[in-house]
């Protein structure tokens, strides 16, 4: 059984969670305890340790973050809820964190779940939950992080080490400025959105480069561009004079 | 046998030391009667300390302090870094050269503070000077180059040539020849110009010194015999004994043996007028080795010991044990004759030879110098080996070739440095000369440019009004084009916020349908199935919210938009129709965009005017596929058909699609901008209809 508490400040957001897992996850979730703001729940999780905390991103006039800020350790399971927060998603998903979108579908919470059943390594939490306060704390600025899972488990890397992705249909390859490499199970286009804000550009369909890193564009059809580690990567035609005019700006 | 290479500088002569004596007498008696602690007495002090650097440091430091102390008192900065000059110098003399920097850095901090950039520059100039005095070469080019600056900007000629002499002496002694010689010939031109009557042998003796290093002896030559007519002609007799020794040991290497001796001779006679014994007893050695190469053992061997009584009188233990090796390599190779006048058996030619190295040997170990003792232990090996002494012989050869390859790791570690030092002056000449260069070509445009300006004068006058006319042309074409093109970015402009109004005009039609759709399901329903259609729901507006953001989104996104809402009416009409998305396999959906939710209007049509009143279940078949350049985006349903909507549409007229109203307005403002075809064509079909919505393909790569 995952011993489980809810925190959210809205009595039907907590309703309806425990009404879906009362019905459909009595037997694997053990709800313990509801909790509508910061104090209470920090109450909550020390006395009771629990596995996992569904944890609303805005409690009345705080937020979630702040109440795993007053935590000296995080050993248990986070999964965030929101209604509406581009800026809180982008955070989840540069940290490979959990989190579901309110009013909460059943099959994303389904999935989440059978997530949780997963073995999961205590560090990783701790990890990855360092990467997300991180990016919070260091909003607007390339020198941000992001989770990456590999064969071996995540991997966190530094937004400006990254010089370019390269995709390999459904994989995508990621070079370093240290000449490392990575490669990852998810596409392109995952990227590009989550990189689209951080100076990255995609200039060809199987390139997403790192604008800081360009060593020299070579003009051509579409031309291509030399990066700071000497290789060359093609500009689509299409996509160089979009290319040219972000380069400018940037 | 290694021969010595005279470095001329530019250094002060001193006074005999009587004279001098008798001098610092006077001044002291002065300084007795002049008790008051004013400038008179700082003079005094500041003399006397001069002077007795050159006889007594110890007593020149002790007048250089008080001198100090006065300076201090009458709080004047500069007559204080001028005594601490003094103390400096008077530390050098006493070896104790990091106290002499020490003090000299605190002179040159106080010249440098008030701006006195003449003495600054002599100070460092001076500083050079002791660094290379202490082999320290590196710091020796930092502060000549330091004092060069100065001179520089002080724009004094003749100290900027001796600054640049004493870099290619720091230069030549790091045996950086071609960095040394840049310099030197930077000087002589200077000098030459300074005084064109008169060359400056100094500077023309040292670049003769590094062809010689260089082994390009007629070039070495050329230039000595420049130094010697410049001697001869100002009676410099010193300068004129080195430059008669240098050319001595260019005729040796150049194997007139002669010629060589001859001027050997002539620098020596001049030695001993001067009476200046290192520079005879250095000659000698020169000598003796020529007398040796023409087998007079006899006077070879008189001038070695010669040479050997005037080393031994200054202590020289190097040289001192360079004359042994000499001596005992005169005995090891003489003649039978020789040894008989000399009355001495071979026997004793030997214990002779051996007692010569063993005593060269001891000096050897004392100078510390690794080259010197392995050369002396290989003229033992070969005296051991003379003497058939075999294994004695092998263990010294063992001995000194371990030497050398210690000293041979030592100047590979100078070799290296030197590399060093070359790359440094390659490069800042490389520099200099880009700026020359740079000047160079300035210079010559400006020529070009005066006669430019002439001719230009007369043609421009018919060309200017010929141009004007052109000109004014042109520029009313360019205008217009400006124009033109502002106009075309405005009309952008217009039709892109156009498209967003459109675009958000779509969101609340889409929600307001929806939300009757979810009353209608929930009035119908059971409470969970409600529930599981409202959090449908809210996933799809998610989507079509973030979409609506965008001008144009990829066909994968729109199209999986527009699945979820096609799954959302189908679960409200309990599955009374099924769809169908084809996309061609010329098709790439990611990489293919298309304005968000172009489509909907017409699938939410088909289901609620052509399906929804249709006895029995419906199919909706949306199918996108490429013609040309345009993508079709077919809607097909087996509906009603429009003669029965038509019927509808006239009883309700409201009724008529916003949507449809709205997507209309869209393509028609994508054919302004994008001057396309864009087209929405609608065909009857036996049963149904069908909308085709042709837009131009556009690719994301």
């Amino acid at each position: 059984m995952i011993r489980t508490i809810i925190v959210d400040d809205e009595e039907h957001c907590i309703d309806r969670l425990s009404c879906m897992v009362a019905e459909d996850y009595s037997d694997s979730i053990l709800l313990m305890d509801t909790a509508k703001t910061v104090e209470e729940g920090l109450t909550a999780i020390k006395k009771l340790q629990p596995d996992l905390v569904f944890l609303d991103v805005h409690i009345q006039d705080k937020t979630g973050f702040d109440l795993l800020n007053q935590l000296n350790q995080i050993n248990f399971s986070v999964i965030f809820t929101t209604a509406y927060d581009k800026y809180a998603v982008q955070a989840f998903k540069f940290s490979a964190i959990d989190y579901l979108l309110k009013p909460v579908d059943p099959d994303d919470l389904k999935q989440a779940v059978y997530k949780l059943q997963e073995k999961i390594d205590k560090d990783e939490i701790a990890r990855k939950m360092e990467v997300l306060f991180y990016n919070l704390k260091h909003t607007q600025n390339v020198a941000k992080r992001i989770s990456i899972p590999t064969v071996n488990g995540f991997v966190f890397v530094q937004v400006n080490d990254i010089i370019r992705c390269q995709s390999e249909i459904n994989y995508t390859t990621i070079f370093l400025t240290d000449k490392q490499k990575l490669t990852v199970a998810k596409t392109l286009k995952e990227f590009e959105e989550l990189l689209g804000d951080y100076n990255f550009f995609r200039v060809h369909n199987s390139h997403l480069i790192n604008l800081v890193f360009i060593k020299s564009y070579n003009k051509g059809k579409g031309g291509s561009v030399t990066m700071t580690d000497h290789s060359e990567v093609e500009v689509s035609t299409r996509r160089k004079d979009e290319f040219l005019k972000k380069l400018a700006s940037f | 046998m290694k021969k010595d290479i005279l470095l001329t500088f530019f250094c002060v002569i001193s006074m005999a030391p009587f004279a001098q004596q008798k001098k610092i007498d006077s001044l002291i008696g002065e300084l007795n009667k002049h008790t008051q602690q004013d400038t008179t007495r700082f003079f005094l002090l500041k003399n006397i300390a001069r002077a007795y650097n050159n006889t007594n440091p110890q007593k020149a430091l002790e007048m250089a302090d008080e001198a100090i102390a006065v300076a201090k008192k009458i709080n004047d900065n500069i007559k204080m870094a001028s005594a601490l000059t003094t103390k400096g110098i008077s530390y050098h003399k006493l070896g104790k050269d990091s106290l002499a920097f020490a003090v000299s850095n605190q002179a040159l901090d106080i010249y440098t503070k008030a701006g006195e950039k003449k003495r600054a520059a002599d100070l460092l100039f001076n500083m050079g000077y002791i660094y290379f005095d202490i082999a320290n070469y590196f710091e020796a080019l930092k502060s000549h180059e330091a004092a060069l600056k100065l001179y520089e900007q002080l724009n004094s000629l003749q100290e900027q040539a001796d600054a640049l002499n004493s870099i290619g002496n720091s230069y030549m002694r790091l045996a950086a020849y071609p960095a040394s010689l840049e310099n030197y010939f930077r000087a002589l031109k200077i000098y030459n110009q300074v005084n064109p009557e008169e060359p400056n042998s100094m500077v023309l003796t040292n670049i003769g010194n590094v062809y010689y290093h260089l082994s390009d002896y007629p070039q070495s030559l050329k230039y000595h015999m420049q130094a010697i007519n410049t001697d001869e002609l100002s009676g410099n007799q010193e300068n004129l004994a080195h430059d008669y020794d240098n050319l001595g040991n260019i005729y040796d290497e150049m194997k007139s043996t002669d010629k060589a001796l001859e001027y050997y001779l002539k620098a020596l006679s001049i030695y001993r007028v001067l009476d200046d014994r290192r520079s005879i007893a250095s000659t000698l050695m020169n000598c003796a080795v020529i007398f040796q190469k023409v087998k007079q053992y006899d006077t070879a061997l008189n001038y070695l010991q010669q040479a050997f009584q005037i080393y031994e009188s200054y202590t020289d233990e190097y040289k001192m044990s360079g004359v042994l090796d000499g001596i005992a390599s005169l005995y090891m190779q003489a003649s039978n004759t020789f040894l008989s006048r000399q009355h001495m058996s071979v026997a004793e030619r030997n214990a002779a030879v051996n007692k010569y190295l063993e005593q060269s040997h001891r000096l050897a170990l004392k100078t510390g110098s690794l080259s010197k003792q392995s050369a002396t232990l290989e003229l033992m090996s070969s005296a051991y080996e003379q003497q058939e002494n075999f294994p004695q012989a092998l263990n010294t050869y063992k001995e000194s070739v371990a030497l050398k390859d210690r000293v041979l790791n030592d100047e590979t570690k100078q070799t290296a440095t030197r590399q060093g030092m070359q790359y440094e002056f390659d490069k800042k000449e490389a520099l200099t000369k880009a700026e020359n260069d740079v000047k160079k070509i300035l210079a010559a445009a400006e020529i070009n440019q005066q006669q430019t300006e002439k001719n230009a004068a007369i043609w421009g006058a018919v060309i200017l009004a010929t141009a004007s006319v052109f000109i004014f042309m042109f520029y009313k074409r360019k205008r217009d084009a400006e124009q033109q093109q502002i106009d075309a970015e405005f009309k952008t402009e217009v039709a892109d916020t156009e498209m967003k109004a459109l675009r958000s005009q779509m969101n609340p039609h889409f929600i307001f349908n929806s939300l009757n759709s979810i009353s209608d399901y929930i009035l119908k329903n059971d409470i969970k199935s409600a529930d599981y259609y409202l959090t449908r729901f809210a996933k799809v507006m998610r989507m079509i919210l973030e979409n609506s953001d965008q001008k144009e989104v990829t066909l994968t996104d729109d199209l999986k938009a527009l699945e979820l809402y096609i799954q959302l009416e189908s679960m409200r009409m309990k599955n009374k129709f099924s769809y169908e998305i084809i996309v061609d396999d010329d098709i790439n959906p990611d990489n293919t965009m298309i304005p968000p939710l172009i489509l909907q209007p017409f699938v939410e049509n088909s289901i609620w005017h052509g399906i929804a009143n249709k006895d029995g279940t419906g199919k909706i078949l949306i199918h996108i596929k490429k013609e040309g350049n345009l993508l079709n985006c077919v809607v097909e349903d087996n509906g009603i058909g429009r003669q029965h909507q038509a019927t509808e549409e006239q009883l309700n007229p409201e009724k008529k699609s916003l949507g449809m109203k709205i997507t209309k307005a869209r393509i028609d403002i994508i054919n302004k901008v994008k001057k396309s075809k864009a087209a929405i064509e609608l065909s009857d079909l036996a049963e149904g209809l069908r909308v085709e919505v042709r837009l131009p393909l556009e690719l994301s790569f």
